[in-house]
């Protein structure tokens, strides 16, 4: 394979790894955010598939951020694995972002407006509701429903802006998971893992420029030494 | 490649918001009745929504790319503040949830709990900014005291007469979904169509709080939480910085291929 293309192709990853740090260090402050972590093309599958690889892909991270209190009944944090199911315009999506509001029509709604799923249809007008249980949920003295949860894998699920996920094929509903009223979980980034992850980019692009380099002052050596002739 | 700057600006842009949303909480710290405002932020993604991807449901990871940051909204916390006895005779605090509404110059109405109220000229109840509350309340010229009850009933001791005259009610208004009023400025809040109409109430009835006279209810806005968002944002708005520098950096290193 071509020096100049591994180079390149070393590079192509660098720049992709710093995108990936620059979109979680901008969310560190969203709710419920999941960092990406640059993901790093095997050698073989690279060797295979030559100058013609496709772009490395971002995979996503899933660990749990760190639950902040915020004391407001209308927020809630999921302990465990397990996904709130909003009913979107475009079909059920998954959040870990529990900022809700109570609509217009007394319904628990997600900050874009779309409502929660209960297993009840109950009305939240008037009262701030209170969770009992694992994740029952009351107002003005009646049930309202539980929080319909499911669990997702990192490869069960994609991306779909303002911090939702579309589920890829079906889940099962979350078992351990716990809701957790009054509490908001943070985005799980890391700062300091990103910046270890920048510098690593910055050294590993300016390898691949030094390889480069070295490469083409190589080959116009040998021009020089051959032209001699 | 020069996403990865654009990114870190969406990101350095979203910590000014917050640290604009702050910097007007701090200001406001001593209003009566102000409701501090707290920023939210939302990943950002190319197109909105992206329709499901064929790769992804045959089981191969989806090819997509975060765009960075938004703040869709900064929203007023209506947690309530603490009341703060001041004896006036018209300072009304409100100690549970509601507004009392007042009628603005224009006809419309607005919202608000600043509850540090006057008499206008012509002896109508008006807010300290001098609009009259929704349903002019008169008070006689000839009163010496007035009680304001915590179900809203204003009686007034007229000088010479023992008995005490009814004069009018504050009635309180309810939202369904108060997270979702609009500041209007001046501490004052109109109703949104995802707020929901206002429900009038009176007073101690159907989860309206109670009035509260010779009191002001202080701003909810809590120093210690706010410095210590204020020290997050900092941090955050260089953690972007430097980011960006970084593929700035990135970008020269590409450059530098051709000496």
């Amino acid at each position: 394979m071509d020096v100049l293309a591994i180079a390149e192709a070393a590079m192509r990853h660098s720049i992709a790894a710093v995108d990936t740090v620059s979109n979680n260090v901008a969310n560190a402050g969203s709710i419920g955010f999941k960092r990406e972590l640059p993901v790093q093309t095997g050698f073989a599958s690279v060797l295979e598939a030559g100058a013609n690889r496709t772009e490395n892909k971002p995979a996503l991270d899933l660990s749990a951020g760190a639950l902040q209190f915020t004391g407001t009944p209308l927020h809630f944090a999921i302990e465990g694995d397990g996904w709130f199911q909003l009913r979107s315009p475009q079909g059920v999506v998954l959040t870990r972002d529990g900022s809700f509001a109570v609509n217009a029509e007394g319904l628990l709604v997600s900050k874009q407006g779309w409502p929660v799923m209960l297993d009840g249809s109950g009305n939240l007008q008037g009262s701030p509701p209170t969770l009992k249980g694992r994740n029952e949920l009351w107002a003005n003295g009646e049930r309202v429903g539980e929080f319909q949860l499911v669990a997702a894998a990192a490869s069960q699920i994609e991306p779909a802006g303002s911090g939702v996920f579309r589920l890829v094929g079906s889940a099962a509903s979350a078992e351990k998971a716990t809701v957790r009223q009054g509490y908001l979980e943070s985005s799980n980034v890391d700062t300091l893992a990103e910046m270890v992850t920048l510098i690593e980019s910055m050294r590993h692009a300016e390898a691949a420029q030094r390889a480069m380099r070295a490469y083409d002052d190589a080959v116009q050596s040998a021009l020089t030494t051959l032209g001699e002739f | 490649m020069s996403e990865a700057l654009f990114i870190s600006a969406t990101g350095m842009h979203a910590q000014q918001t917050q640290v604009d949303t702050i910097a007007n909480n701090l200001a406001n710290m001593n209003t009566i009745g102000f409701k501090k405002a707290r920023a939210s932020f939302e990943p950002l993604m190319p197109q909105g929504m992206p329709a499901p991807t064929q790769s992804a449901a045959n089981g191969v990871p989806p090819s997509y790319k975060g765009m960075g940051v938004a703040v869709p909204s900064v929203l007023p916390d209506f947690s309530a503040g603490e009341l703060k006895q001041t004896q006036r005779e018209l300072d009304v605090a409100i100690n549970g949830k509601g507004f009392f509404e007042v009628e603005m110059p224009d006809g419309t109405r607005a919202y608000s709990r600043h509850g540090a109220l006057r008499v206008d000229e012509n002896g109508v109840l008006v807010t300290a900014a001098g609009l009259p509350l929704s349903g002019s309340i008169q008070l006689p010229h000839d009163a010496a005291a007035i009680i304001i009850g915590a179900d809203g009933r204003i009686r007034a001791r007229q000088t010479g007469v023992d008995e005490l005259t009814e004069v009018g009610t504050i009635e309180l208004a309810q939202f369904v979904n108060e997270a979702a009023l609009k500041p209007a400025g001046d501490n004052l809040y109109q109703a949104t169509e995802a707020s929901g109409d206002a429900l009038f109430g009176m007073p101690g009835e159907s989860g309206a709080g109670t009035l509260a006279q010779g009191y002001l209810e202080s701003s909810n806005v809590d120093m210690a939480e706010e410095l210590t968002g204020l020290l997050i944002a900092q941090r955050a708005y260089e953690a972007n910085a430097k980011v960006l520098q970084a593929a700035d950096e990135l970008l020269g290193i590409v450059n530098d291929l051709r000496r």
